[in-house]
């Protein structure tokens, strides 16, 4: 069992030329909207491909954070909205790629703990042939798009966006000039993920300096008048946010503390000292105003959790 | 049926969806002169504890929305437009109230929708109270809602998705379609609801 098993899709979501296989179903992107205060379900939209000559169905769909998960259609005629589950499942046809929305989604039901922007819900998916596929939903903004990484700025064919909320929201597509190179270059490759996962329409995310070596990367970002820095690892699916924190990622000590080697740790430090020593005094203050850790990063715990939790 | 008609081509003309349903509620429109403002009783509460009643659609312009809070996707997307829009809006849309009557009484709490409105903002108000008084209010502007059933004795709610214009006299005075584009629906909402009164 591999713990990047759990952060597949989520780098399938970043970085193109990802994604999960299983045996001939690879899921290429998994997403979900935070959730509003109050409400007890989520969402979450995946688009399957099938490289098989042989056709396939989503069957079945379950998370440790729901009490189901159900596949649902949704149909607007006019001037209402109707919603049925999918009783028979998703037929997944040979050598194609299935987009789940607009007109279909997951349903997350009773959800106790609400998805957050920024943070990973796991799940898996059965199909009939292809069995069980582990998929870790990105959780994004509350509404709106949620693929707006992964696809080549004026491309015409964006199976993964759902065209009628950005017509309807001229929502930023400012991530969408963040590829395709951003795979190449660490600090355009963290901009990226970070943008993707915390930046809002209203609350623009500004990030820098990024420093990185070793396979870690700490990063500073200011948003909304507040700051902080985000501790990265390196993976062979790309970055993933390890901890948020302020003066707590700032030292060798600190940063070995949040889990990086000791090794890796001084240089870092080192770096990041004098990348953030260029800052002008404002944004400098701001890197310190998060107060303590928060690590996001799934442990060996989590990735076990994930992979027995249908036993 | 003449006017049903007419009401056909008006809708066709202008790029709505034509549907019985929207025919009817334009029709209450268009016949403006003759047809009653909204005038159901009804005896509902605001999320914040506040009584609601019929006044609530007098005085003041309102975008109006009827959801629910298991709604996965058209609720907020419409919540956050309607907070977008206000921003946009600014001090043009300070007249402006914004309400979101839960057509799922029965689970919308006043709790619960004081939580969900609030994480879009100061602007939206929630209402909730009864599913009898809550039909009252949704009949009376010929809202679909309807229960359709899931899993577990669980279900889901059919739902009219447009937004609903009220004029300060009470009177529906237009719609803005799910999945209307900012700008459309900035122009509409500065047309019918904030009318230019110098000159």
């Amino acid at each position: 069992m591999n713990i990047s098993i759990l952060f597949f899709a989520a780098a399938a979501l970043l970085v193109p030329s990802l994604s999960v296989a299983s045996g001939s179903i690879r899921i290429e992107k998994a997403a979900s909207h935070s959730m509003v205060p109050g409400a007890t379900v989520g969402d979450g939209y995946v688009t399957i491909v099938n490289d098989s000559a042989e056709s396939d169905r989503l069957v079945f769909a379950r998370s440790a954070r729901a009490n189901s998960v159900q596949l649902h259609r949704m149909t607007v005629a006019n001037g209402v909205m109707t919603m049925r589950d999918v009783k028979d499942g998703l037929p997944i046809p040979p050598h194609a790629t299935v987009t789940l929305e607009p007109d279909y989604h997951l349903m997350f039901n009773g959800v106790t703990e609400p998805f957050r922007q920024g943070e990973r819900v796991p799940a898996t998916l059965t199909f009939e042939r292809a069995g069980d596929v582990a998929v870790s939903f990105v959780v994004g903004r509350i509404a709106g798009p949620l693929n707006t990484v992964g696809q080549q700025p004026g491309t015409t064919d964006m199976p993964g966006m759902d065209i009628k909320a950005t017509d309807m929201k001229g929502m930023d597509m400012s991530a969408m000039s963040h590829q395709p190179q951003a795979e190449e270059d660490p600090a355009a490759a963290i901009q990226s993920v970070l943008k993707t996962m915390f930046e809002t329409q209203d609350k623009p995310l500004d990030v820098g300096p990024v420093v990185s070596g070793k396979g870690w990367a700490v990063a500073g970002w200011r948003q909304d008048g507040r700051g902080g820095r985000v501790l990265l690892k390196h993976t062979e699916d790309g970055w993933q946010v390890h901890a948020l924190g302020g003066d707590s990622l700032k030292s060798a000590p600190a940063l070995e503390t949040a889990g990086v080697p000791a090794n890796a740790a001084g240089d870092l430090a080192q770096s990041l000292a004098r990348a953030e020593a260029a800052l002008e005094a404002d944004a400098a203050r701001l890197l310190g105003t998060f107060d303590g850790i928060v690590m996001l990063s799934e442990g060996p715990e989590g990735a076990g959790h994930a992979d027995h939790g249908g036993h | 049926m003449k006017q049903k008609t007419l009401v056909t081509l008006v809708l066709s003309g202008s790029g709505l969806l034509v549907a019985a349903l929207v025919a009817v509620m334009v029709s209450v429109w268009l016949d403006t002169p003759r047809a009653g403002p909204f005038s159901a009783d009804f005896s509902l509460v605001d999320d914040r504890g506040a009584p609601v009643d019929k006044a609530i659609f007098k005085g003041r312009p309102s975008l109006v929305y009827f959801g629910y809070t298991h709604c996965p996707q058209a609720c907020p997307t419409t919540l956050l437009e309607i907070s977008d829009w206000l921003k946009v809006l600014g001090d043009d849309g300070k007249p402006l109230q914004a309400l979101f009557f839960s057509i799922d009484p029965e689970r919308d709490t006043r709790e619960i929708m004081h939580s969900y409105v609030t994480a879009f903002g100061d602007r939206i108000t929630g209402v909730t109270g009864t599913p009898d008084e809550m039909r009252k209010v949704s009949e009376g502007w010929l809202i679909h809602a309807q229960k359709e059933p899931s899993e577990n004795g669980n279900y889901h709610m059919s739902h009219t998705v447009d937004l609903l214009l009220i004029g300060a006299d009470g009177r529906l005075k237009g719609l803005v379609p799910y999945g209307t584009d900012t700008d459309q629906a900035l122009a509409k909402i500065r047309d019918v609801l904030l009318p230019v009164t110098r000159g």
